[in-house]
């Protein structure tokens, strides 16, 4: 697949961002129930209809003629699709992209993870807002850290290429557990993200008790020898430190710093085929008459007039988090 | 259940200071009981120093955390006895705001069958300061255990009926633990 010259990024907006990584959701059902998210669990207003197989394939095939590379498929909760390892071989296997990546709970990745792997998953997200159990459990409603941590593992043995440990950071729960994240990335070749809270629809007043800023955190850092590491082009929004005494490195997402957006990279669609241009917008586009009727040529002529009118930033420092009432929707 | 307790533990962020003119982080035993004791029933460590034996150092320690928002128990190692040193309480006494007599009144009847009489030169004290729970407890690693294992634990676990301290310490939120589980 890789033989084929890398296409050119063809998406492109009015302030010069190309965008050759596209985040895509594949149910917006979860699992879990965290208190940042959907505290309450899934509860769909309506029967979710997500995008089929084939839909799917129309539509990274459009995108990677476009010029996208790397994929995230990300939910809601990924795994609880039953064809969630053909979809991964999907896009492995569409001409143009180089890179397949999930993100997932870990609920079930314990069974299914070497199945993934063989599918063609090159990179795994997964999430440990608490290396405390008992703080995990309140935060996520499952008793579930040590599977996770178990993935985390064998996505290692496995040869995942990149292995990422997602923490969203929240002052009740996990601002005194630095240290303990540190020593997890201390020999396990990890990238830990550290990520503020950010703000929905759905959570002002849990965004008020609980968003911890990363600047502390940065300072620390930096105060014990550890440096900004350089960020490779289709990497995400984290500032990503290291330092000589570990094997993992420890990522910064602080979405309301300055210039947050100026090098955004991704373009995001939702599991019923909703085009998003940024996690927090008002407008989005619907693909899927086109994507039903295989009318790639067509959806390729709507993704490029879409994504020209992409906004150079959220406008989360307004208050305004755009049409996004929780996070599972589009998958953080 | 009544809405003292809750059906899952509430972690909480809990300080330790250790009072000794001689012990350092390597051969802290009293201060390294406590915290391996709660962490292992899931809580956070938030915080741990090591100060002399002077009033005004423990103070100053204990009043940063006092002040700090989201740390709501301190645990103070040493000090407590009767040699001219000894000045745990005098320093910790006129900065709470409640004291909990039953605390030193029922650690002293557990040490009691452990060392007897000699328990009663144990000053040990507990007490409440802008809503953080303050245990000071003896310099001893057993009485430490003592202590931990036979009072604070049970009394800083939010599942404890029918009372613990939680629901009264800052940013505790007991409804949190609603639809979890």
């Amino acid at each position: 697949m890789n033989a084929i010259p890398t296409i050119p990024a063809k998406l492109i907006d009015g302030y010069q961002r190309s965008f050759n990584y596209l985040r895509l959701s594949v149910t917006e059902a979860c699992n879990f129930r965290c208190n940042y998210c959907l505290p309450e669990g899934y509860c769909p207003e309506k029967k979710e209809r997500p995008l089929n197989l084939v839909e799917i394939s129309n539509l990274v095939e459009t995108f990677a003629r476009l010029g996208t590379r790397k994929i995230r498929i990300t939910g809601g909760e990924p795994t609880l699709r039953k064809d969630i390892a053909e979809i991964i071989a999907c896009c492995k296997s569409t001409p143009g992209i180089e890179t397949v990546a999930m993100t997932s709970n870990g609920y079930r990745l314990t069974k299914i993870l070497p199945q993934l792997v063989d599918a063609g998953l090159d990179k795994l997200n997964l999430s440990a807002d608490s290396l405390q159990p008992e703080t995990f459990k309140l935060i996520t409603g499952h008793d579930k850290l040590a599977e996770v941590l178990r993935s985390v593992d064998m996505a290692l043995e496995l040869g995942v290429s990149a292995v990422k440990l997602n923490a969203v950071l929240l002052k009740k729960h996990n601002q005194f557990e630095l240290d303990q994240y540190l020593e997890f990335v201390r020999d396990r070749p990890v990238s830990l993200r550290l990520i503020e809270l950010m703000r929905t629809g759905d959570n002002t007043e849990f965004y008020q008790e609980q968003h911890l800023s990363g600047q502390g955190i940065q300072q620390q850092l930096l105060q014990n020898g550890w440096a900004l590491a350089h960020k490779p082009i289709d990497a995400g929004p984290a500032l990503e430190y290291q330092h000589p005494d570990y094997a993992g490195k420890l990522g910064l997402i602080m979405p309301y710093s300055n210039n947050f957006c100026a090098d955004c990279n991704r373009l995001r669609v939702s599991s019923e085929g909703n085009f998003h241009l940024c996690l927090f917008n008002e407008a989005n586009a619907d693909l899927r008459p086109n994507l039903q009727a295989g009318m790639t040529d067509e959806l390729e002529q709507q993704l490029l007039s879409v994504v020209a009118t992409k906004w150079s930033g959220h406008q989360l420092h307004q208050g305004n988090s755009g049409t996004t009432q929780h996070l599972a929707m589009l998958g953080g | 259940m009544s809405h003292n307790t809750t059906e899952l533990l509430l972690p909480l962020n809990i300080a330790v200071l250790t009072v000794s003119d001689t012990r350092t982080e390597e051969n802290d035993t009293s201060g390294q009981l406590l915290v391996q004791r709660l962490k292992e029933v899931g809580h956070s460590l938030a915080d741990k120093k090591i100060v002399i034996d002077d009033i005004y150092q423990i103070r100053a320690a204990l009043s940063q955390w006092i002040a700090q928002a989201n740390l709501q128990a301190i645990l103070i190692t040493g000090g407590t006895g009767f040699t001219s040193r000894d000045s745990t309480p005098e320093a910790v006494g006129p900065l709470l705001d409640k004291t909990v007599d039953g605390f030193g009144e029922l650690f002293r009847a557990l040490s009691f069958k452990e060392i007897s009489t000699s328990t009663i030169q144990s000053r040990a004290l507990a007490g409440m300061a802008n809503k953080t729970m303050v245990f000071c407890v003896p310099g001893s690693t057993g009485a430490c255990a003592t202590a931990w294992d036979g009072i604070i634990n049970a009394q800083l676990d939010s599942r404890q009926g029918p009372c613990n301290f939680v629901p009264q310490l800052k940013d505790i939120d007991m409804s949190m633990c609603k639809s979890r589980g």
